[in-house]
């Protein structure tokens, strides 16, 4: 999911790439050591602000409307599935079948659902924040070629995109209706589209290729432009991010806001809110850089 | 000025073919000059072009010799290739690998292995020198076809090279925005003496910024040397004669003895001031009654981007049957997606098009297909991947025809397709692709055909073939709506014109009153003629008279010239 780039005038668009990396590693891997419920709130609540705040709040609401079905899905399957957990909450029969509405099902669903779409909005973020320069400038000097290759693809798929939607709209003047006749036509149809799209991108992509190699691609070993210097904010937004990570983990280390056996969980330990704030002001720490950035203005 | 490059004797076979594309030629092109190659569609210019730089060569074979800086070009190393001579290919949309401009302008130095401070300081220059750095930082598929081409020139310019060889540069960009690319060209040759070589078919700008004309005919060399002779003898050749521009093409066929042949609207206009010619207006030809029905009416389409910028907005239009409308632009005023939508093919979010009181896109696929035609700016996205023959009659089947064969054949025939029959439709040449094009719409025999910039990147004689097919239509009563900004093409071919703009159309307007009135977007000879004879759009249009207002001259019946 990609709802657009965070503004070139952001603080935390201008914060090096690499710093920016780090956090999302320090970000996603606290998204997935926690399973209470207050922590999972928190995190999506923090993430839901965040994705507001840098992005327009009318995609962010397209977004959840998406994300929204899915962690529905989620909350179904494990009330479905959670049938001998703790804490009854109704019971239904039918014939042989029961049901049973657990409260271990509810709390359990709840918090994978929340947590799956806090880790979306992260991605979505990390999208925003992390472009495919930046990406490439990242991986330059450990994958040189990897780093080629990802800038490559996404100009490709971009126009493999963009190509494909076209070829939707106009080959309808050639009898190909997607969304026409039964499923098996529909299917046959997509897949004559393909073979067109395909036909039609193998044969620009050569020729993007001969160009590739008139401006020396393959002649010579490559350099990289290097366009991003480090500057003190930079230092500043990754040692905060550091001991705010140190800090969480290091509770997380004593047990604080994870139930290892499934039957024994609840909504929150009353010492889960000692983790709350430093859980807000990780996940708030972009927003936070903001107003001291604009603080520091002359 | 010396010898730069060098062709002896070049001579080039496509393999599995017994004709040869290029014959014979030599030619000798010295440091700093500006060449354009001209030649009619499969002439060889493109190939030619491609001898000039050994990463391009297609596969088949040579004879002869290519000399670089009297080196024989396949000696030169990859890394002096891609550094002395550049390349500018005819799609803007090839060339572009990275994501930003500002990768894609250090690209080139990178594969060099350029250092970082270096590229910063190379980056730096070329911005500013082309108006770039304002771009620098957004995204290569944000940019218009036009900003594009200047990144592909500004990254092949990185290079610093000696030499760069475009090939129909302007072909996919409206009038404008070419002209803006050939003026930050023509700044390239003059102030660093880059040699420029390049094919063109719109020759307007191009030949008074050239030095050399180089005329290919069927792969060989017939002219080679200045601009103002070259026109004359191409004015001599009846495949070239189609694509001397407007001005010079006014003196030579009203045969005005003036040396050098002017080339531009004002030199024009000196000309015919010192040579002190009158000109009278042409009795006007009988023009086509246009019954006043409504056939297609589209009322307050309004159509905006998932990003909130409106393409369209509340556009009225109103077409009648027996019209030719021409809808004149620039690239991105929202013609195409007018087209679509009066076609049916996408929705707009407000208002309604209807054909015949039917809501277009509420008609069956198969129903609006037989009323409505619809070209594609870039028609291979119309194909199947087939045979050409193979695509037509696919078409002729799903369009419900019962003489499949003979409709065939027939299109065949009328778009000049029959060589080519068997050869898949991806391969065919730019402007065989647009006649298949046509021939696919017009297949079902519609009443509305639309089409989309039916001219972009095609030389005169295939315009006029496809003006040619059109009229013919239209005068069996097909009702024609096209989007276009090619001037002469909508001045000869027409019967009204409006201008898309901001989202809306103006009221359309008979095309010589539109022209007439118009004071920028019209044909170069009434820019020329406009203080003599208002009406006049075309070097046909008028007669010379003497002080009196006597007969002098006038001849030929051609309508549509190189521009």
């Amino acid at each position: 999911m990609n709802v657009g780039t965070l503004a070139s005038t952001s603080f935390f668009s201008q914060v090096h790439p690499a710093v920016v990396a780090v956090y999302f590693v320090e970000l996603f891997t606290l998204l997935l050591v926690f399973n209470h419920l207050i922590l999972a709130i928190t995190l999506f609540g923090g993430l839901l602000g965040i994705s507001c705040w840098y992005f327009s709040r009318q995609r962010i609401v397209g977004v959840l409307k998406g994300i929204g079905s899915l962690m529905a899905v989620i909350v179904l399957f494990n009330l479905l599935l959670n049938q001998h957990g703790r804490g009854l909450l109704w019971r239904l029969t039918l014939g042989p079948i029961t049901f049973r509405l657990t409260r271990t099902g509810l709390l359990y669903g709840c918090t994978m659902a929340i947590l799956l779409g806090a880790m979306i909005l992260a991605f979505i973020l990390f999208n925003g924040i992390l472009t495919t320069p930046k990406l490439s400038y990242l991986l330059f000097p450990v994958v040189p070629r990897l780093a080629m290759l990802l800038t490559i693809s996404l100009r490709l798929v971009s126009l493999f995109t963009q190509k494909f939607r076209r070829l939707v709209m106009l080959q309808k003047t050639r009898g190909i209706v997607v969304t026409e006749g039964s499923w098996g036509q529909r299917i046959q149809k997509t897949g004559r589209l393909m073979r067109i799209l395909l036909i039609d991108s193998v044969s620009s992509a050569m020729e993007t290729a001969v160009l590739m190699e008139a401006r020396g691609f393959g002649a010579h070993k490559r350099s990289h432009y290097q366009t991003y210097a480090w500057q003190p904010l930079d230092v500043i937004f990754g040692l905060s991010g550091l001991f705010l990570f140190i800090l969480i983990i290091s509770f997380r280390w004593r047990g604080y806001g994870w139930t290892t056996d499934v039957y024994q969980m609840t909504a929150g330990a009353s010492m889960d809110w000692w983790l709350v704030l430093p859980l807000l002001m990780f996940v708030g720490l972009p927003v936070l850089g903001e107003g001291v950035y604009r603080l520091w203005e002359n | 000025m010396g010898k730069l490059i060098q062709l002896d004797h070049l001579a080039f076979t496509y393999p599995g073919q017994t004709k040869s594309t290029l014959n014979d030629i030599s030619l000798t092109i010295e440091a700093g000059a500006f060449v354009t190659i001209v030649g009619a569609t499969g002439s060889g210019k493109t190939t030619l072009l491609k001898q000039l730089k050994p990463e391009l060569q297609p596969a088949g074979e040579q004879m002869g010799q290519v000399r670089f800086h009297n080196q024989p070009l396949t000696a030169l190393s990859s890394v002096a290739s891609a550094q002395q001579l550049g390349y500018v290919a005819q799609d803007p949309q090839t060339q572009p690998i990275m994501a930003t401009v500002i990768e894609e302008l250090a690209f080139p130095l990178e594969n060099l292995g350029v250092d970082s401070a270096a590229m910063t300081m190379r980056i730096a220059e070329l911005s500013n020198f082309l108006g770039l750095d304002k771009l620098l930082h957004q995204t290569i598929d944000s940019l218009s076809g036009g900003q594009l081409q200047l990144v592909n020139l500004a990254s092949v310019l990185a290079l610093k090279p000696e030499v760069i060889l475009l090939d129909e540069p302007t072909a996919q960009l409206d009038p404008t925005t070419a002209q803006n690319f050939l003026t930050v060209l023509q700044q390239v040759h003059d102030e660093l003496g880059i040699t420029i070589i390049l094919t063109e078919h719109r020759l307007s700008r191009v030949l008074s910024m050239a030095d050399q004309l180089v005329l290919l005919t069927a792969g060989q060399v017939t002219y080679a040397g200045p601009v103002s002779p070259g026109l004359r003898q191409m004015h001599q050749t009846p495949e070239l004669r189609a694509f001397v521009p407007p001005v010079p093409e006014f003196f030579l066929a009203h045969e005005l003895p003036v040396r050098p042949l002017p080339l531009t609207v004002t030199a024009g206009r000196q000309a015919l001031q010192t040579g002190n010619w009158h000109f009278a207006v042409q009795p006007a030809a009988t023009t086509l009654k246009v019954a006043a029905t409504p056939l297609l009416t589209a009322r307050e389409i309004t159509r905006h981007y998932e990003n909130g910028s409106a393409v369209l907005r509340q556009l009225n239009l109103t077409v009648n049957t027996g019209d030719w409308l021409a809808i004149i632009g620039k690239n991105g005023s929202g013609k195409s997606t007018l087209l679509t939508i009066l076609a049916g093919l996408q929705k707009p979010q407000h208002g309604k098009v209807r054909l015949n009181q039917q809501i277009v896109w509420k008609l069956k696929n198969g129903e609006r297909l037989a009323h409505i035609g619809y070209l594609s700016q870039n028609p291979t996205e119309q194909f199947s991947g087939e045979t050409v023959i193979a695509e037509l009659t696919a078409q002729a089947k799903l369009v419900g025809r019962t003489d499949i064969d003979q409709a065939v054949q027939t299109m065949l025939t009328t778009c000049h397709l029959t060589r080519v029959a068997e050869q898949n439709a991806f391969d065919l040449s730019g402007g065989q692709q647009q006649l298949l094009g046509l021939g696919l719409a017009l297949m079902a025999q519609p009443e509305l055909l639309l089409l989309d910039e039916p001219t972009k990147g095609l030389d005169p004689d295939t315009k006029q073939h496809i003006g040619g097919i059109l009229q013919q239509a239209h005068q069996a009563g097909l009702t024609v709506v096209m989007a276009s900004h090619d001037m002469d093409f909508c001045a000869a071919f027409a019967t009204n014109c409006t201008f898309m703009f901001d989202g809306q159309v103006s009221q359309p307007q008979s095309t010589r009153t539109f022209f007439t009135s118009n004071f920028l977007s019209t044909t170069a000879v009434n820019r020329l003629l406009r203080q003599q004879v208002p009406s006049a759009l075309f070097w046909q249009d008028v007669r010379l008279t003497t002080k009196g207002g006597e007969l002098q001259s006038n001849n030929d019946d051609n309508k549509l010239t190189g521009a």
